[in-house]
C-alpha cells in the first residue's frame, strides 16, 4: 500500500512545477525576443541596402544630368537649397510618390554663385521610410561643379 | 507480487500525460521553426540584397573611373571608325583608347561582365555568384567643342534567379561619364 511518504518521493511539489515554468518561461520569452529582434534588425538593414542604391542612382543621375548640360542643371538650384524635387522616377517631371510602396526619395539643389554664375551645386539626396512606426533616411552628401570652365570658387 | 494498483502508481507516464505532453510539443515545434525559418529567410534575401549591391557598385566604379580617367577616344573596333568625334549618339561596341594609344572596353560575356585590353588582356568585372542583363554602353555629343559623354547602364540580379518576388535581389545600374582626357 502507497503511504504519504512514498507519494513524495515520485512525484514533484507544487513549488518545483512553479520553478521549473518560471525559468522555461523565462528562458522562451528571451528566445522570443531575441528571434524577433533579429528579424528586424536584419528586415531594417535590407531596407537600408535598398534605400542606399536608390540614393545613389539618384545621386548618379543628377551627375549625368550635370555632365549633359550644366547651365540647365545649375538653373535648378536654387540659393538655400530648401526646394525639395522629388524623384520617384529618374526624370525631373517626376510625381511624389513612394518607392516600391516603401521610400520617398527628394533631392535639395543649394547653389554656390561667383558673380551672377553658378560655379557649384550642392546637392543632398535624402530617402526616407517608415517602419514599424520608426522614421529611418539615409542621405548623401555631394558637390557638383564645372571643372571645364576652370571657374575659380570664393574662398 | 506487483498489484495492479501499485503498478500504476510507481511506473511510467499515464496516456492523459503522455497525450498532454505531445500536445505541447505539438504546438512549440512549428512555432520554433517558422521563426527559424523566418530568420534564415530574411538573413539570405540581406545576404542576396549584399551581394548584389557590391558586386554592381565595383563593377560601376571600375567602369566609370576606367573611362573618366583613361579613355581619350572611342572607335568601333581596334583601329576602326572613330566614334562621338562629332554631334549626335552611338552604341553597341566601344572601345576605348588611352593616351598611350592602347585600348581597353567593357562588354557582357554571357552573364558577366568584362573588361578587355590590349595591354592586360579579358578579366572578368563581376563574379557567378550574380547575373547582369541589359548591359549597353553608348556614347553621345551635344557639340563638336563639347566632351563626349559615355552613357553606361545594366541590371545586376542574384544568382540564382528566382521568380518569387521576396527571393529576388535585383538593382538597375545606370550612370553617364565624361571624358575628362578628351
Amino acid at each position: 500500500m502507497l503511504n504519504k511518504k512514498c507519494i513524495n518521493k515520485i512525484g514533484f511539489s507544487l513549488i518545483e512545477v512553479l520553478v521549473f515554468v518560471v525559468v522555461v518561461s523565462f528562458f522562451f520569452t528571451a528566445a522570443a525576443s531575441v528571434a524577433s529582434y533579429m528579424i528586424r534588425t536584419a528586415k531594417i538593414n535590407e531596407r537600408k541596402i535598398m534605400a542606399t542604391r536608390y540614393a545613389e542612382e539618384l545621386s548618379e543621375w543628377l551627375r549625368s544630368e550635370k555632365e549633359i548640360d550644366w547651365n540647365a542643371f545649375a538653373a535648378r538650384a536654387d540659393p538655400g537649397g530648401t526646394t525639395a524635387h522629388c524623384f520617384n522616377t529618374l526624370s525631373w517631371s517626376s510625381t511624389c510618390g513612394a518607392i516600391s510602396g516603401i521610400y520617398t526619395r527628394n533631392a535639395y539643389l543649394q547653389e554656390v554663385t561667383n558673380a551672377g554664375f553658378v560655379y557649384q551645386v550642392n546637392v543632398t539626396v535624402n530617402v526616407t521610410w517608415s517602419e514599424a512606426g520608426k522614421n529611418y533616411s539615409v542621405p548623401i552628401r555631394t558637390t557638383f561643379s564645372v571643372w571645364e570652365t576652370g571657374a575659380t570658387p570664393t574662398p | 507480487m506487483i498489484t495492479k494498483k501499485n503498478r500504476k502508481h510507481v511506473w511510467g507516464f499515464t496516456l492523459i500525460e503522455t497525450i498532454v505532453v505531445m500536445g505541447v510539443v505539438a504546438l512549440i515545434l512549428p512555432a520554433l521553426f517558422g521563426i527559424i525559418y523566418s530568420i534564415l529567410k530574411q538573413q539570405v534575401k540581406l545576404y542576396k540584397v549584399t551581394l548584389v549591391k557590391r558586386q554592381g557598385d565595383y563593377a560601376m566604379s571600375i567602369i566609370s573611373s576606367g573611362i573618366r580617367t583613361s579613355a581619350n577616344e572611342i572607335f568601333d573596333s581596334p583601329g576602326g571608325t572613330q566614334l562621338c568625334s562629332t554631334t549626335g549618339s552611338v552604341g553597341a561596341n566601344l572601345y576605348f583608347y588611352d593616351e598611350q594609344g592602347n585600348w581597353f572596353r567593357y562588354y557582357l560575356a554571357g552573364s558577366t561582365l568584362r573588361r578587355q585590353s590590349s595591354v592586360s588582356g579579358i578579366s572578368d568585372i563581376t563574379s557567378n555568384t550574380v547575373t547582369v542583363t541589359a548591359f549597353s554602353i553608348t556614347c553621345s555629343r551635344a557639340a563638336t567643342f563639347s566632351t563626349p559623354v559615355v552613357t553606361i547602364q545594366y541590371t545586376v540580379t542574384a544568382n540564382p534567379i528566382s521568380n518569387r518576388t521576396e527571393d529576388r535581389a535585383q538593382m538597375v545600374y545606370q550612370t553617364r561619364v565624361k571624358m575628362r582626357s578628351y
